[in-house]
């Protein structure tokens, strides 16, 4: 199960659809890419981790974006949208509020980064905000 | 928590991974809820009326998405291993994984 980086330089787009062989290999590319998050991190904290630990951990978080995907669709649709916005992410973590905290301040560099959102700007980005309220502010759209 | 040169999940992936999904709900929408409009016309997605079309993300949408998953990955590894050191060993066993489970599911 050793896994090097260029299996996913190669990685091309790819735009077709409803194939069982296609969700194959996105499954697999996606797997690929948990493995190498995985093994980078048991490096990084000097920890050896065990092959088929990594594979079973790639496999949780397949079946935990099947599950995030499923939440942002419903998360969208409920606030009326076809697009999943970053709220939505945000909103799927809320039962963590550290999760969610830690999102909303990525959210907020990501916003940061490229100033092109045009409404939701009446949140100031608020680094160190420990979640205490919560609630995640959704913009009235 | 996040270190430039780590490894992540490329956007482009994970956005093929929710259309996948979202296609093939849009399409179970599509037979159950519409069976009037379920000429077979949409096999790929591109549903025609607007009601059916599957859902999109945007991009900031994406990378947080990816972000998300890179913690729970992290994350599952961090906690095995502070267990594993607790053991007072360097090697993430499968014991180690199966005590941290159930509160890492409860947490994601």
């Amino acid at each position: 199960m050793e896994v090097d980086e260029d299996n996913r330089s190669d990685f091309e787009k790819e735009e077709e659809e409803e194939d069982d062989s296609v969700s194959d290999l996105l499954r697999d590319r996606f797997r690929l890419s948990a493995i190498s998050i995985a093994e980078s991190e048991a490096k990084r904290s000097g920890m050896e981790i065990s092959p088929p630990i990594v594979a079973c951990i790639a496999d949780l978080a397949f079946k935990y974006i099947g599950q995030l995907a499923k939440d942002l669709e419903l998360f969208a649709h409920h606030a009326g949208r076809k697009s999943v916005t970053m709220t939505d992410v945000i909103v799927s973590a809320h039962r963590n509020e550290h999760l969610a905290a830690s999102l909303r301040s990525y959210s907020d560099e990501l916003k940061a980064k490229e100033p092109q959102s045009e409404r939701k700007r009446k949140k100031v980005p608020r680094k160190e905000d420990k979640g205490i309220d919560g609630m995640v502010n959704i913009p009235d759209l | 928590m996040d270190d430039n040169e780590a490894p992540t999940f490329e956007p482009d992936l994970i956005r093929a991974i929710f259309k996948h999904i979202w296609i093939k709900k849009a399409q179970e929408r599509e037979r159950n809820g519409f069976p009037n409009t379920e000429a077979g016309d949409s096999e790929v997605g591109a549903g025609t009326s607007k009601k059916n079309r599957p859902t999109s993300a945007n991009t900031n949408a994406l990378k947080l998405s990816c972000e998300l998953l890179r913690i729970f990955i992290t994350e599952a590894i961090q906690r095995a291993g502070t267990i594993a050191e607790a053991e007072g060993s360097t090697m993430i066993e499968p014991t180690h994984l199966e005590r941290i489970l159930p509160q890492l599911l409860l947490d994601f």
